[in-house]
């Protein structure tokens, strides 16, 4: 006996509806939907650098082309820069060594590890500064565990050109981490002699007015800004080794543009903190 | 000490009545030197002289040659034959030929690193040798953390501060570990079974780390006596070994007694208290002024036999009173070092100590050693006499057995104890379960190359594949990398210790802490009401805060000490798989270890009366581990009652043996697993193998494809056995049931029927019929029969009806 047009309708239907419920409670998925993966290359336009014995991949690009407000803000940091009589004493005094130093060597830095210190590898260097009036964000990035050495020899040299550092919570986290990494390598890191950590001058600036001094509170409290989709740091090291493991660089997108908020929030810090303070 | 002396007198004292058993003699022998090639840098040899060391023995040379040759070496001599220059004279001489070499010390616990820092200060100071040296362990202050880091020559540390503080941090060590020349890895034979294996994986892991670094020190080890020392050496170090092995130091003459207390019944059943017997002749010795140690197997038991002491120093010279002391773990650091300082300057005279002090804490010259109970094996009864007799002085040691079976065995045959040598080390490295933890943290500290893989055992592979697919490992180029969470090193524990340490304040003086105690331990010594013994004083525990992890005490005068009962049941909780084996079921899976510390007994100093029962009202403590049981069928039984015997009795002694034997088997120390006879969850009584720690460890899983062979094994050990009756080698468990307990106040245990046991294995093995050894029972008596068996009364029901029981017997006593 045949099924009615109908009663075949019906059960397609019903088919359909279940294997949609699976898909949504994730257990076929991964088989039946490979998600599209997507290359490096198309994730961040970047090119194979060498450096030391090895080679890591680095993606520099001009901040207004990853940023479209970058060149307003870069205007006016540098208009506060050169407006601001810093005071030598005070909360804002550290940030003389920025104003003191020519524009092109200040060196902004902000890196991305696989955990929280010791011997777990780091595979970003964020990193920003002004070149031909330009601001410019360069970010080192290690394809895998491998090119990490690679990153860290590039950033010596690059660094040794600078005079000041600007990290936020870069005295406790950043530059010890680099350095053990680099000891890891028996590589040399010799940071910019001046380094000015945005995490000691907004505790002394900002005080109780923020919840508390994270990047991400001051960026909403005092840049006004909520980052819409951003990958939580958190995440990083888990969606960092999933890249490694399968290739997909979907997440590396998300961690390249975090990074780059980052570093764009500290040249906009600073600016509040010098138009507020003079 | 004049030892025959002291021995005439005592025997004309009114105490004595004939303890003296046996009286064994160990030659003197001369010191043996021997010069050095090549000779030390003329200022080390200076500063030897000037410490007193004018010539070395020839352990002392050869053990100094090779290491300065740079032979990673294992010195094996006996307790005061200065082993501890063996590897001081190579590490002084290389800190003054190269400015920038260092040294890292290794010592089981952080006692002996503090101890050993303070014979290093000796070569330190204006007349010695200008170097930094300290100890790194988790009582090191953060402060001072950074500068020993950076200055410290010599780092004195424990190998679980170098498995979780140092080697996963080794890029802040990175310019200590580049310039390390020595590893000193002191008294290897403490690491044994689980913590040895772990210990193993942790040397392995500083040489990659130190070869990372372009280091490659030599290691010195040293050990004590034990059947296996270059064996161990190597399988711990990871590296081939010199073994250096002959004694030249000078030892007096000694005399080994055993000291029986007499009996006070006519059937001759009861003796003299053992713990009052070791009082009176800690008494007589320090009225002599030998200094004195008497080893015991109970901390209450150092308690105890210290107030009967000072009791009986009081009556004879109160000035004396204080000149004993009780020494063991859960007293503060500082009043160790404090009793260390005093046992070392001579002015303490006794020292009432738990095998605490049986490692190398340098007390200076003790004359006399008294063992108070078996302490468990050859080994450490040889560590515990070797503590007294430095030099060429006559020295005393006596061996005072409890009125256990175990122990008066040992009184009546003392050639067993002269006879035997001593226990095997042993240790697994590749255990499975340890490796992976191993190389989690090792895959964390620097990517894992494949050789490396390779040489870390046979399962490496596969567990690293494991950990791959679990996301903690990435195989990127050639390498395996740490890609998971965390920090895996804080994950393991070395030891097989509970981490939760209460601490026991004193209410009457604003809560000061006055000691420590682990969880296992506190509830069974520090429940409310117990009267707990610090320094010899007692203390009535008001309450203890499980949540808190405090036991609140306050001082009391009372006359009597208290005993806890803890009941042990295993139940199986899932049978993961099982097969015929013979004519018997064998099964592994899942087991739960349930103690329950229901009641506790009020014992009366002196007398040991029992004065009055309490009831504890604490939660069970359960260890979830892996097991294996092996179900005998009715037949067996049968045959064994067919001669007369019992059969719960032999399988008794059957388990007793499985944890002599199994350890040869799987790989691990006899402490590591547990053995035990229980009918609860199977339809007749089993013998059970288990694992001694949460989620098992692989030894009975090992075993449940080895049972053929174990059995085997354990019918060859009881059949070659010389005894008639059954002994401590064989169906006598020389471990002790009870530890924490005072052995004069809970249950003796027994030696189980050594023929029942031959019976069962030679019907399960199927090796034609046994016939036993006549029993020595009246003819026409028949076998006595079994007791019957019903349902088990589950735990918390028989928690409540002995606490009601314990009320009513209580009450009655009063």
């Amino acid at each position: 006996m045949s099924k009615g047009h109908g009663d075949l309708k019906r059960e397609l239907e019903e088919l359909r509806k279940r294997a949609e419920g699976a898909f949504a409670a994730g257990r076929i998925a991964a088989k039946a939907r490979p998600p599209q993966a997507l290359r490096l290359a198309d994730a961040a336009a970047g090119e194979e650098t060498r450096a030391g014995r090895g080679v890591f991949y680095r993606i520099a690009a001009d901040a207004a082309s990853v940023w479209p407000d970058a060149d307003a803000f870069h205007e006016e940091y540098l208009e506060c820069l050169a407006a601001a009589l810093v005071p030598a004493a005070g909360p804002l005094a550290p940030l003389r060594a920025i104003a003191s130093a020519p524009r092109d060597r200040v060196l902004y830095l902000d890196i991305e590890t696989t955990g929280l210190g010791g011997a777990a590898p780091l595979f970003l260097v964020g990193l920003m500064y002004a070149a031909s009036g330009r601001l410019v964000v360069d970010q080192l990035f290690a394809r895998d565990y491998s090119e990490e050495a690679a990153v860290l020899a590039y950033l010596d040299g690059l660094a040794r050109r600078f005079d000041a550092l600007v990290t936020f919570n870069g005295i406790s986290f950043d530059v010890p981490y680099i350095r053990d990494r680099a000891t890891v390598h028996r590589l040399a890191f010799a940071p910019p002699p001046a380094h000015v950590d945005l995490l000691l001058v907004a505790r002394g600036v900002v005080g109780s007015r923020t919840p508390n001094h994270r990047l991400q509170t001051l960026e909403l409290h005092l840049c006004k800004r909520k980052r819409v989709g951003d990958i939580p740091g958190a995440e990083i090291p888990g969606a960092y080794h999933e890249f490694v493991r399968t290739g997909n660089a979907k997440d590396v997108a998300s961690i390249l543009h975090h990074n780059r908020l980052d570093l764009v929030t500290m040249l906009q810090l600073i600016t509040i903190f010098l138009s507020s303070g003079s | 000490m004049e030892v025959t002396k002291f021995l005439k007198r005592v025997q004309t004292e009114d105490f004595y009545a004939g303890q003296i058993a046996h009286k064994h003699t160990i030659p003197a022998r001369g010191a043996r030197f021997a010069e050095l090639s090549p000779p030390l840098p003329a200022a080390l040899a200076r500063l030897l002289k000037d410490t007193g060391v004018e010539k070395l023995y020839v352990h002392q040379a050869e053990a100094v040659k090779l290491l300065r040759g740079g032979a990673d070496t294992v010195v094996v001599t006996s307790t005061a034959s200065g082993k501890t220059l063996c590897y001081n004279i190579p590490v002084l001489s290389s800190l003054l030929e190269d400015p920038e070499a260092r040294a890292l010390y290794l010592y089981p616990t952080k006692a002996l690193a503090q101890d050993q820092l303070r014979v290093l200060q000796r070569y330190m100071g204006p007349k010695g040798i200008a170097f930094r040296a300290g100890t790194y362990d988790g009582d090191t202050p953060a402060s001072s953390r950074r500068k020993l880091r950076d200055e410290a020559r010599v780092l004195l540390t424990n190998p679980d501060m170098l498995h979780s503080g140092i080697l996963p941090n080794h890029a802040k060590w990175a310019n200590f570990l580049s310039r390390l020349r020595y590893v000193v890895v002191d008294e290897i034979h403490s690491y044994r079974g689980v913590f040895g294996s772990h210990v193993a994986n942790v040397m392995r892991r500083l040489d990659r780390i130190a070869a990372h670094y372009g280091a490659r020190p030599v290691v010195a080890a040293s050990s004590a006596t034990i059947a296996n020392p270059g064996e161990h050496a190597e399988k711990l170090l990871g590296r081939a070994v010199r073994v250096v092995a002959e004694d030249g130091s000078p030892r007096g003459r000694k005399q080994f007694l055993f000291w029986n207390p007499p009996t006070i019944d006519v059937g001759e059943m009861e003796r003299r208290s053992s713990n009052v017997e070791a009082a009176e002749l800690v008494t007589r010795l320090v009225l002599d002024d030998v200094q004195t140690i008497a080893f015991v197997r109970a901390r209450v038991v150092s308690e105890v036999i210290t107030r009967y002491a000072r009791e009986m120093l009081g009556k004879h010279r109160s000035s004396m009173k204080d000149s004993v002391h009780p020494y063991r773990g859960g007293y503060l650091p500082e009043e160790r070092r404090a009793i260390e300082k005093r046992l070392f300057e001579g002015d303490l005279k006794a020292v009432i100590s738990t095998n605490a002090l049986e490692l190398g804490i340098d007390v200076g010259a003790l004359h006399a050693s008294i063992i108070v109970g078996y302490p468990g094996s050859i080994a450490s009864t040889w560590q515990q006499a070797g503590r007294a007799g430095r030099g060429k002085e006559e020295a005393l040691t006596i061996f005072i057995p409890y009125n256990t079976p175990l122990d008066q065995y040992l009184a009546s045959h003392p050639e067993y104890f002269f006879g035997r040598s001593p226990e095997n080390a042993i240790i697994d490295p590749g255990n499975p379960h340890i490796l992976m933890a191993q190389l989690r943290s090792a895959a964390f500290e620097l990517p894992l190359a494949v050789d490396e893989v390779e040489a870390a055992g046979e399962y490496a592979p596969a567990i690293l594949e494991l950990l791959e697919d679990e996301r903690e490992i990435g195989f990127v180029r050639g390498k395996y990398y740490w890609t998971g969470k965390g920090y895996p090193s804080a994950d393991v524990n070395l030891r097989n210790i509970s981490p939760n340490i209460y601490t026991i304040v004193n209410e009457k003086a604003e809560n000061s802490v006055i000691g420590t105690i682990d969880e296992s331990s506190a509830f069974q010594q520090v429940h409310p009401q117990a009267i707990y013994l610090h320094e010899a004083e007692t203390y009535f525990v008001n309450a203890l805060d499980t949540e808190k992890k405090i036991a609140f005490v306050e001082p009391a005068n009372v006359d009597y000490y208290t005993q806890s009962i803890t009941e042990t049941q295993v139940k199986v909780d899932r049978e993961e798989k099982s097969r015929e084996w013979r004519i018997a079921k064998v099964s592994f899976g899942d087991v739960s270890v349930t103690s329950l510390t229901f009641m506790f007994r009020k014992i009366k100093f002196g007398s040991r009366d029992s004065i009055g029962y309490g009831k504890c009202d604490l939660p069970p403590q359960v260890l979830e581990t892996a097991g294996l049981w092996i179900v005998p069928p009715p037949e067996t039984f049968a045959e064994v009652r067919r001669h007369g015997r019992a059969p719960g009795e032999g399988l008794l002694g059957v388990s007793n043996v499985l944890r002599e034997v199994l350890p040869l088997f799987v790989m691990c120390d006899p402490l590591d697993i547990g053995t035990t006879v229980n009918s609860r969850s199977t339809d007749s009584p089993a013998v059970y193998v288990y694992d001694k720690y949460p989620g098992g460890l692989g030894f009975s899983l090992k075993a449940y494809d080895l049972v053929e062979e174990i059995m085997k094994a354990a019918l060859d050990l009881i059949s070659s056995c010389t005894c008639t009756r059954g002994c401590p080698s064989c169906v006598g468990s020389p471990i002790p049931p009870f530890s924490q307990l005072d052995p004069e106040t809970g249950g003796k245990g027994m030696i189980p029927d050594k023929e029942a046991s031959l019976v069962i294995l030679h019907h399960l093995l199927e090796i034609g019929p046994y016939t036993p050894r006549a029993l020595e029972r009246a003819p026409g008596e028949g076998p006595p029969p079994e007791r019957p068996r019903g349902k088990p009364l589950p735990l918390e029901l028989q928690g409540k009806l002995r606490a009601e029981l314990a009320k009513k017997r209580g009450t009655g006593r009063r």
